[in-house]
């Protein structure tokens, strides 16, 4: 099986770390449910075409927080997570994506209040119905 | 660590050519890829840990064993693809080669044997001087799979064989590599060889051993960074390996080092692109390398 994750060699975040957290993101948004088997190490490496060392270490991370279990023959598996967990990595992985966006806004120029007046208007057309841009 | 290579002080000449003195351990589940350029010593590296050289000095273990006093019990743990091996057996056909080739090993695999001769569209009555160069690479192919090894040493398996093959190639290479108790190494050129296999990189210049580094360990490492501006200093700098301007940017090998340095000093990254592995090797392998 594969998984929709996507690997940027160009961001600034180390690639086991990407793959950490577009795992939790399925998780948590319910895409991958409790009990579901995850690629295997070699497997996924070859897919994101990184080395095992990063994949296991992703898994490894993932494990010790409780996200996914190796069972030893078998294979991984989602863990079921307590929904206070869930909720708490929700907002983290709102907040990273948030905070990613405001990073490029800063970039180019714009001061926190010309964003806070981007955001509500985001926000505004969102409510409205309005997609565009 | 369980090592399923591991060379000490390996020398070998031949000709004009001088391989070593060098060192190399290679952990059991990776995969490793030696790059380099033609004439760097790939193939002769690969050709000494099968014994088809006989090294001047030196040792190699391989599965925990010295190729030399056991090279019986190693080879039939080993897969071997390249250098023209069955060159002198090439008025067979393919199955008869497969004949040949499967009384050297207690665990040939006819049914697996079959199964890949199928997958990859080898005509098994073909006679292996009439096949073509990428067919050939195939039939070396298989028939270093077919006996179940535990190490496999390839030297450039997909050169001249289809894509369609050569993606095949890499999935079954993925396959044998499933359990994390296999090995490969494998002297290749290939992009995307390396991407989807590769788990180290190991860099042969002239015969000598010039880097081996986790693949990952890349990003980390290179990039090219775009700043806001670029005090004198760093002009120096032995981490700096190339300086561009409008707009400016540098090419460095120590990203996250230079990273915080840049920060403290109020220097803005506006951009960080990683390099391509040839970028990479380019700048290692030139001759007035700084590093």
């Amino acid at each position: 099986m594969k998984l929709p994750i996507v690997v940027s060699d160009d961001s600034k975040e180390p690639i086991y770390y990407q793959i950490e957290l577009q795992i939790k993101r399925l998780i948590v948004s319910g895409q991958l449910q409790a009990g579901a088997a995850l690629p295997s190490i070699r497997a996924l490496s070859h897919d994101l075409s990184c080395s095992v060392i990063t994949t296991r270490r992703a898994y490894q991370d993932l494990e010790s927080k409780g996200f996914i279990e190796t069972v030893q023959g078998k294979g991984t598996f989602v863990q079921a997570l307590e929904s206070n967990t869930q909720d708490q990595i929700k907002e983290e992985i709102v907040y990273s994506i948030l905070k990613k966006a405001i990073e490029e806004s800063k970039w180019m120029g714009y001061s926190l209040t010309q964003l806070k007046e981007i955001c509500d208007k985001a926000i505004d057309d969102l409510e409205r119905g309005d997609d565009r841009p | 660590m369980n090592l399923a290579v591991e060379i000490q002080s390996l020398v070998k000449t031949y000709n004009n050519f001088k391989l070593g003195p060098l060192d190399l351990k290679v952990e059991k589940g990776m995969v490793i890829g030696l790059l380099g350029s033609n004439g760097s010593g790939k193939s002769t590296l690969l050709q000494t840990i099968m014994k088809l050289r006989n090294p001047d000095n030196g040792s190699v273990q391989v599965l925990g064993m010295d190729i030399n006093e056991y090279e019986v019990e190693v080879k039939e743990r080993i897969g071997f693809a390249g250098a023209g091996l069955y060159e002198a057996f090439k008025q067979l056909t393919v199955d008869g080669l497969a004949e040949l080739v499967g009384h050297w090993y207690t665990n040939w695999d006819q049914d697996y044997y079959h199964l890949l001769i199928n997958r990859y569209n080898i005509n098994r009555k073909e006679k292996f001087a009439h096949c073509s160069m990428g067919t050939k690479k195939k039939v070396e192919f298989v028939l270093a799979m077919a006996h179940h090894p535990e190490l496999l040493i390839l030297d450039e398996p997909t050169a001249n064989v289809d894509l369609i093959s050569q993606q095949r190639m890499r999935e079954d290479l993925s396959q044998f590599m499933e359990d994390g108790q296999h090995t490969i190494v494998m002297a290749t050129h290939l992009q995307e060889e390396v991407k989807q296999l590769c788990d180290y990189i190991c860099l042969l210049d002239d015969g000598e051993i010039k880097d081996m580094f986790e693949k990952d360990e890349i990003q980390n490492r290179w990039a090219r960074l775009w700043l806001s501006d670029l005090p004198d200093h760093f002009k120096d700098d032995i981490r700096v390996w190339q300086i561009e301007e409008s707009p400016t940017q540098i090419v460095t090998n120590k990203f996250s080092e230079l990273e915080k340095e840049l920060q403290q000093q109020q220097i803005e990254i506006n951009q960080v692109k990683r390099l391509e592995l040839h970028e990479i090797l380019e700048y290692i392998l030139q001759p007035s390398s700084n590093s």
